[in-house]
């Protein structure tokens, strides 16, 4: 009897202690917010996406959470290797759809990864804020897929600004050199269409398979084309460095234009063949530091150099998809696929990025009104002693016009502007 | 296509198909003297560039030294992989090819965990450029063809020495071997040593002409398959001719087809193959028959 009484009194106990826990105001724990993504984790680029992702999540968390509507939330990444293989990429996303019930995929990167993604998760109702050159994912098929980054129209309105500047000094011609995978076909094509209108010849356009090692043989045969420039577009990471190598090696003695060239490979590269090799080659600028001036991107670069003790810059201008996502949710107040995605869809204002401005667009070239498509700004950068100093920066309605422009889609968009409005770029 | 860029195409191709040479003869003579597939010697190459990277950059020794120490180091890996692994599962053949493959699976992780996906690239060894008349000859790509063409020698002297015959004797017969006093197991750990030393040092010179890639094993392991299916299997000499051969169409072939290139070889072989189904100097596999 006594033993009975006793256990009922610590029973009422512990019972009216959790409730009054509750009534004296103690919060709840916040829920989890699961973000998931799947990157090449042998590029550059990927590995630092990987960093600013988690960074930002780290920034959250530390401040108490993500309020979004009534509820908070702790950010939790998932991050899978892709190797940038499109099955890989699948096998990888069907564990975060089903496995790790993930709802948002966030910075998704490259044309085949993304394209393996977006036919699971699209039927799946799961967001994706992804990256690629290609334009499937843009296509009116998908519901919930979105570019935060779009090297279409950025990548378009650089070459351009390049070619022109090249075709001052006197370049007349070039070989278009790509990784053959989604990104390097569409890439080539990509500058088929937009080179040309600056006067520059493309003489020949060289593919190698993901994977290669020895470069020789492409460089052997750049050298035989000897033209002006040779043109890396795509090519990113430390192919970059294998390639120029190769061509110094093979005796090329023309300009080295690639989009992707940060000082981590630069400080390769010149290691190898010296700086006079790179002298007055032309690239993105994605060392936000020496244009950035927005407070708070600011306080993004002066967190990572806090949380990793160094500065590194090849994520830098892949982080678009995360502002897009941040800016959607901290809009709506909603983690709600559609809600989202309706947003998304209907001209969101633009978001700023750790490198300039994200604008959504609509692609009606491809029978899409919705703003699933994105211009992104960017500084382009000279090579001046070993060093990629500013040169100018692009805006938004310069690239997204230059871009219309060199793939013949003026009617098209006029059409558009007429019944819908132009883009409100914010520079 | 004019002579510069034959020449140039026909170095590119000797370059290539000297690191072919010095991988595929290791496998060959494990091939040869063990009859085993050695289906982890590529990353026995992979884990020799990543010696050498880590001697010669993160310890700042001199090139050569990390060399020596990038042979040494793979060449006692594979006594201790033959030791650890291959002398349990000898005596079945498919036993021993699913643990080289195992032992390829755990070297490429472990290699992924320690070093990551990032290539490393190295500093050049031998930097500048001699120019001849329109072809450019990089002084990285004279110093390969040189070393490897020297070990090659070497490794012939070597095969001729006392300890060659032996081996050869071994792979003729163990049991003559070891009537004849020759231990087998000692024949077995020098031939794995040697065999997977010669992937090591060929890691160890691409390493500065390239880079030290975690994904660079599973390329050279289908060349070295391709070498010795054209070359013969177990023959030495054959291992040697077809890596230059196959080194130089895939040089002068990518003027031509581009990246389509493989596909050349992969057609040279089929013609190889049925002219001579034992490859250039080897001899065709007995068909089997029913009794």
């Amino acid at each position: 009897m006594k033993l009975r009484f006793g256990f009922i009194v610590i029973m009422v106990t512990i019972l009216l202690s959790g409730t009054l826990l509750n009534v004296t105001g103690t919060e709840a724990a916040p829920s989890v917010l699961k973000l998931g993504v799947t990157l090449p984790m042998q590029i550059r680029e990927a590995l630092e996406q990987q960093r600013w992702l988690r960074l930002f999540a780290k920034l959250i968390n530390e401040q108490g959470g993500w309020k979004i509507g009534s509820e908070n939330y702790t950010i939790e990444w998932i991050f899978y290797n892709d190797e940038y293989n499109a099955e890989k990429a699948r096998t990888a996303v069907e564990r975060l759809i089903f496995k790790d019930n993930v709802k948002h995929i966030i910075n998704q990167w490259g044309s085949a990864p993304l394209i393996a993604t977006i036919k699971l998760s699209d039927p799946n109702k799961i967001l994706v804020i992804g990256t690629s050159i290609s334009d499937e994912p843009v296509k009116p098929d998908y519901k919930y897929v979105f570019k935060g980054t779009d090297p279409v129209p950025f990548g378009t309105g650089q070459s351009i600004f390049g070619a022109l500047e090249y075709k001052k000094r006197g370049a007349k011609t070039l070989v278009i050199i790509n990784p053959d995978d989604a990104t390097g076909r569409a890439r080539t094509e990509q500058d088929k269409r937009s080179l040309p209108s600056t006067g520059l010849k493309i003489i020949d356009s060289l593919f190698w398979p993901r994977g290669t090692v020895d470069f020789s043989p492409i460089a052997t045969k750049v050298k035989a084309l000897n033209p002006d420039i040779a043109w890396l577009a795509a090519t990113s990471g430390e192919d970059i460095t294998k390639i120029t190598v190769a061509l110094h090696d093979a005796g090329y003695k023309g300009i080295i234009d690639c989009d992707n060239m940060h000082t981590g490979i630069i400080k390769d590269i010149i290691a190898k063949v010296g700086a006079e090799y790179l002298e007055g080659s032309m690239s993105a600028l994605f060392d936000a530091r020496q244009y950035q001036k927005d407070p708070e991107m600011g306080k993004y670069i002066k967190a990572y150099e806090k949380e990793y003790g160094e500065w590194n810059i090849e994520g830098i201008m892949w982080m678009g998809p995360w502002f897009t996502f941040k800016g959607a949710v901290e809009a709506t107040q909603s983690l709600d696929v559609d809600v989202l995605s309706g947003y998304l869809a209907k001209s969101p204002p633009p978001v700023r990025t750790l490198c300039g401005w994200r604008t959504a667009i609509a692609r009606p070239d491809l029978g899409n009104l919705r703003t699933v498509a994105a211009v992104n700004t960017l500084w382009k950068g000279i090579m001046k002693g070993g060093k990629m100093v500013p040169f100018a920066p692009l805006s938004s309605d310069f690239i997204y016009k230059s871009w219309i422009e060199a793939y013949g889609m003026k009617d098209v968009y006029e059409k558009y502007w007429k019944e819908h409005g132009y883009p409100k770029f914010p520079d | 296509m004019n002579l510069s860029l034959f020449v140039q195409c026909l170095v590119n191709g000797i370059m290539i198909g000297g690191i072919y040479a010095l991988v595929s003869s290791g496998f060959t003579l494990i091939l040869g003297v063990m009859k085993i597939f050695n289906f982890a010697q590529g990353q026995f190459y992979m884990l020799g560039a990543f010696v050498t990277y880590g001697v010669s950059v993160a310890l700042g020794m001199p090139y050569l030294v990390a060399l020596i120490i990038s042979i040494l180091s793979m060449g006692v890996l594979g006594i201790l992989v033959y030791i650890g692994i291959i002398r349990w599962t000898y005596s079945g053949f498919f036993q021993t090819v699913l643990a080289t493959v195992g032992f390829s699976t755990i070297a490429k992780q472990t290699s992924l965990l320690t070093f990551g996906y990032r290539e490393k690239v190295l500093p050049a060894v031998v930097r500048g450029i001699i120019n001849v008349s329109d072809v450019t000859l990089s002084g990285g790509k004279l110093f390969i063809i040189f070393v490897a063409i020297l070990i090659m020698v070497s490794l012939h002297f070597f095969m001729k020495r006392k300890v060659g015959t032996s081996m050869r004797t071994v792979a003729e017969s163990i049991d003559v071997a070891s009537l004849l006093g020759i231990s087998p197991t000692r024949i077995f750990w020098l031939t794995m040593g040697i065999g997977c030393g010669l992937s090591g040092i060929a890691g160890g010179l691409i390493a500065p002409v390239l880079c030290a890639s975690v994904l660079m094993g599973e390329h050279i392991f289908i060349m070295a398959l391709l070498v010795v299916a054209i070359g013969g299997m177990g023959s030495m000499t054959g291992a040697l001719l077809a890596s230059f051969v196959i080194g130089i169409v895939e040089s002068f072939a990518y003027q031509f087809v581009g990246e389509l290139n493989l596909v050349a070889i992969f057609i040279l072989l089929a013609v190889i193959i049925y002219f001579r189904p034992g490859g250039l100097l080897g001899k065709p596999l007995p068909i089997p028959t029913a009794e």
